[in-house]
């Protein structure tokens, strides 16, 4: 899915911390930092390439550690709603605060100044008393299996030559290479004090280094003005805004680009990706790559729109255009994955922007008509019996393809597709939907099934009012939650994905998936709220969010952190949002209206 | 005719000189870029540097390539041969001298000993241009050759 986070669990690492990492980036790459101010994951220059510091899957990958001696005490947070994040340090002796972030490009009239490829800027200034600034970078590039030649080049700080690319670290604190390779520096401050590391990146041009000091200062303020300005475009106003926002700017870290260019998919966005991969496994293909991209930005596309970031999401859904494949549906993505994820999500939001423009321009009508033109030729095939031992479609995919048709239906009906029968689409989206009444609800268990046939529940049967397969408040969907509730509710109000796959902890993403639900009519507002609240529980205290977690200790698994359970979070706030306005709406109508029902009813 | 014959000559001759570095660069065998380095000693800006050092090349090189006329003139004449062994010369010329005075005549570009700057960020050459990546003099050294080899074929 989406951008290259590592693959670790719990289990593998135990007391790993994962949840306890801040995620700084500038929409190209990003690192994460532990508390204890050590980035342990970054990957240069793109989310997909090898890692550069690798230490949290291996301690011996290489890391990079900014803080003071003896700290006692240390309080994080992002700095409003900016990826730049301040830790304040106390030890006994002083106070320090640091700031991490990827700078943002300074442009000017004539365009982006010349600026590094890429870059993690960490500045330290003491607040009070006196502080010892300690600095230690081990560089060992793709898990310690790629040659890197250490070297120091004078005031232009240390160098880490590496077969194609140079990574530079300037630092205002000395610093000094060990004879295991590792840079290391100590300073001391006191208060009012400040100094600058900057790590640059360098791999298709020469370098360009930071020259730190006031620079740095303004390369700060710089930024933090760039995201307030972009975090302000927001609309939402409602309950939820902080956890929104962030979730907007997680989202916008791990698929944007901060300086307004086009939003670039990570390369290689399916596990195992290259740079978590073992040596020997292989790589997913480009297809089923793009295809796990395009699912995902089709949805953050719709969460954009949401909060009306119309220009990203513009951006993004041209993006996908361009990379989607026209035989998803019959030959799926490449690899094992069923391709009707990417395409329906695909049709899905195009269908939101002609709805939103009135319009389709000439590629994303060729585009759809493709798709539809699969979708109806692998239709045929489905009616057909299936071949001995071919299994059988999960509820969802079919689900997916019956929505595909719906929307496809709806574009044709607003003039858009005029190359596809609607009456074949039409008579597919019937049969779709005839097929998963009668072979995925079980009357008996009074429920939609994981699969036809089998007796057991996914909570991602939860989306199929979303995908407008049914009603909330139908009795089959009814049904339908209350046996996820008894069967898939995890300890402190989590919700696993299905009963077998219970082990792998719990989903985040799937109780935002249960709050929308009974937000859109599933339940009181009473009862959605409650759900809702108790998911944003297992967020970070940086407000992120993975893709499971352990139920029982909150702590994160899996990927972290994870833009689709964002996009769920959004999804969620807004559709709640939306409820708790139509009840207060209705109260005052019930407060003003006249006469009064009751009076009427009196003697 | 003849002067727009010698700038189609030089102009031919710098694209290859060009290509061969872009090569290198795609090949991740240098991170040398000329029109980059060009471009950048006249403004900060990342569009307008690129622009300005593509022409500035271009410019660059047609003034190289009467120094090459001149060469051939002095010696009785031109062949792929004698236009190569000045490329060669013109290569060696640039990485023994050319590469540790930059620092010093590029406005743009910091120092070993003075450190990066507001004004001064590009990472310097260093020694034979093996900033830039091991495969630098390499590259370099092939592009000059070819700069050097066309010239002399057509000139000949």
């Amino acid at each position: 899915m989406p951008a290259q986070l590592p693959r670790v669990t719990a289990a593998r690492r135990p007391g790993l911390g994962l949840r306890e990492h801040a995620l700084v980036g500038d929409g190209r790459s990003v690192a994460l930092i532990s508390d204890r101010g050590t980035v342990d994951w970054l990957c240069w220059p793109d989310f997909d390439s090898p890692p550069l510091l690798g230490a949290l899957r291996d301690p011996r990958a290489g890391r990079f550690h900014v803080s003071i001696a003896g700290a006692t005490r240390i309080e994080r947070h992002y700095a409003g709603h900016t990826p730049v994040l301040e830790t304040r340090y106390a030890s006994e002796s002083g106070v320090a605060l640091v700031h991490d972030f990827m700078p943002v490009e300074l442009e000017v009239a004539g365009g982006p100044l010349l600026a590094p490829e890429r870059e993690l800027l960490r500045l330290v200034r003491c607040e009070r008393g006196a502080v010892e600034v300690v600095v230690e970078l081990a560089v060992k590039p793709d898990y310690h299996s790629a040659p890197v030649r250490v070297r120091h080049a004078g005031r232009l700080g240390v160098r880490f030559e590496m077969p194609d690319a140079l990574l530079a670290l300037a630092s205002e604190v000395p610093l000094e290479i060990g004879d295991d390779g590792v840079v290391r520096g100590r300073m001391r401050l006191i208060a009012g004090d400040s100094v600058g590391t900057s790590l640059v990146f360098a791999r298709r041009w020469p370098a360009v280094l930071s020259p730190l000091g006031l620079h740095a200062r303004e390369a700060l303020a710089h930024t933090i003005r760039w995201w307030t300005d972009w975090s302000s475009r927001v609309w939402y106003a409602g309950p939820w805004r902080d956890q929104v926002l962030q979730s907007a700017l997680c989202l916008k870290l791990l698929f944007g680009s901060p300086a307004g260019a086009a939003w670039a998919p990570p390369r290689d966005p399916v596990a195992p990706e290259p740079s978590r991969r073992s040596p020997g496994t292989p790589r997913p293909g480009p297809a089923q790559r793009a295809a796990s991209w395009l699912g995902d930005g089709a949805l953050i596309a719709r969460a954009l729109y949401g909060l009306g970031f119309d220009r990203e999401a513009d951006r993004l859904l041209a993006r996908l255009l361009d990379q989607s494949r026209p035989r998803w549906f019959s030959r799926g993505t490449g690899g094992s994955r069923d391709g009707a994820e990417p395409a329906t999500e695909l049709i899905d939001a195009m269908t939101q922007l002609a709805r939103r423009r009135g319009q389709l321009d000439r590629k994303a009508r060729r585009t759809l008509t493709r798709l539809g033109r699969d979708l109806l030729s692998e239709g045929a095939s489905r009616s057909r019996p299936p071949r001995p031992g071919a299994g059988r479609p999960d509820t969802i995919q079919s689900v997916l393809r019956w929505a595909a048709a719906d929307r496809l239906l709806l574009l044709r009906a607003a003039g858009h597709l005029d190359q596809l029968r609607a009456v074949d689409l039409a008579r597919l989206r019937d049969h779709l939907r005839a097929e998963i009444q009668r072979d995925s609800f079980s009357p008996a268990r009074h429920s939609y099934l994981a699969r036809p046939g089998e007796d057991s529940v996914s909570a991602r049967l939860l989306l199929l009012p979303w995908y407008g397969f049914d009603l909330a408040t139908s009795d089959r969907m009814r049904g339908t939650w209350d046996r996820i509730q008894a069967e898939l509710g995890a300890p402190g109000g989590g919700f696993y994905e299905e009963a077998a796959t219970a082990g792998r902890g719990a989903v985040a993403a799937a109780g935002f998936w249960a709050a929308e639900y009974l937000a859109m009519g599933g339940g009181a507002v009473e009862e959605a709220l409650g759900v809702f609240e108790s998911q944003l529980q297992f967020a970070s205290n940086l407000g992120l969010l993975g893709e499971r977690l352990d139920p029982w200790s909150g702590a994160a698994l899996d990927r972290f952190p994870f833009a689709g359970s964002h996009v769920g979070l959004i999804n969620a706030a807004l559709t709640l949002s939306r409820r708790l306005e139509q009840e207060e709406w209705r109260g005052h109508r019930r407060t003003f209206e006249w006469p009064p029902a009751q009076a009427e009813a009196g003697p | 005719v003849i002067l727009f014959y010698g700038f189609a000559v030089s102009a031919l001759a710098t694209a290859a000189f060009g290509a061969i570095l872009a090569g290198g660069q795609a090949l991740q065998l240098t991170r040398l870029s000329l029109p980059y380095l060009l471009g950048s000693a006249l403004t900060p800006r990342q569009q307008r540097a690129a622009a300005l050092g593509h022409l500035l090349h271009l410019a660059i090189g047609t003034v190289f390539s009467l120094f090459y006329l001149a060469a051939f003139v002095g010696l009785g004449g031109a062949s792929v041969w004698s236009g190569a062994a000045g490329g060669a010369l013109h290569a060696a010329v640039v990485l023994l001298v050319g590469a540790p005075v930059l620092p010093a005549l590029h406005l743009g570009m910091a120092s070993e000993a003075g450190g990066a700057t507001e004004r001064r960020r590009i990472e310097p050459p260093g020694p034979l241009a093996l900033h830039y990546g091991a495969g630098t003099p390499v590259v370099l050294f092939a592009a000059h050759l070819a700069y050097g080899g066309i010239l002399g074929l057509l000139y000949s």
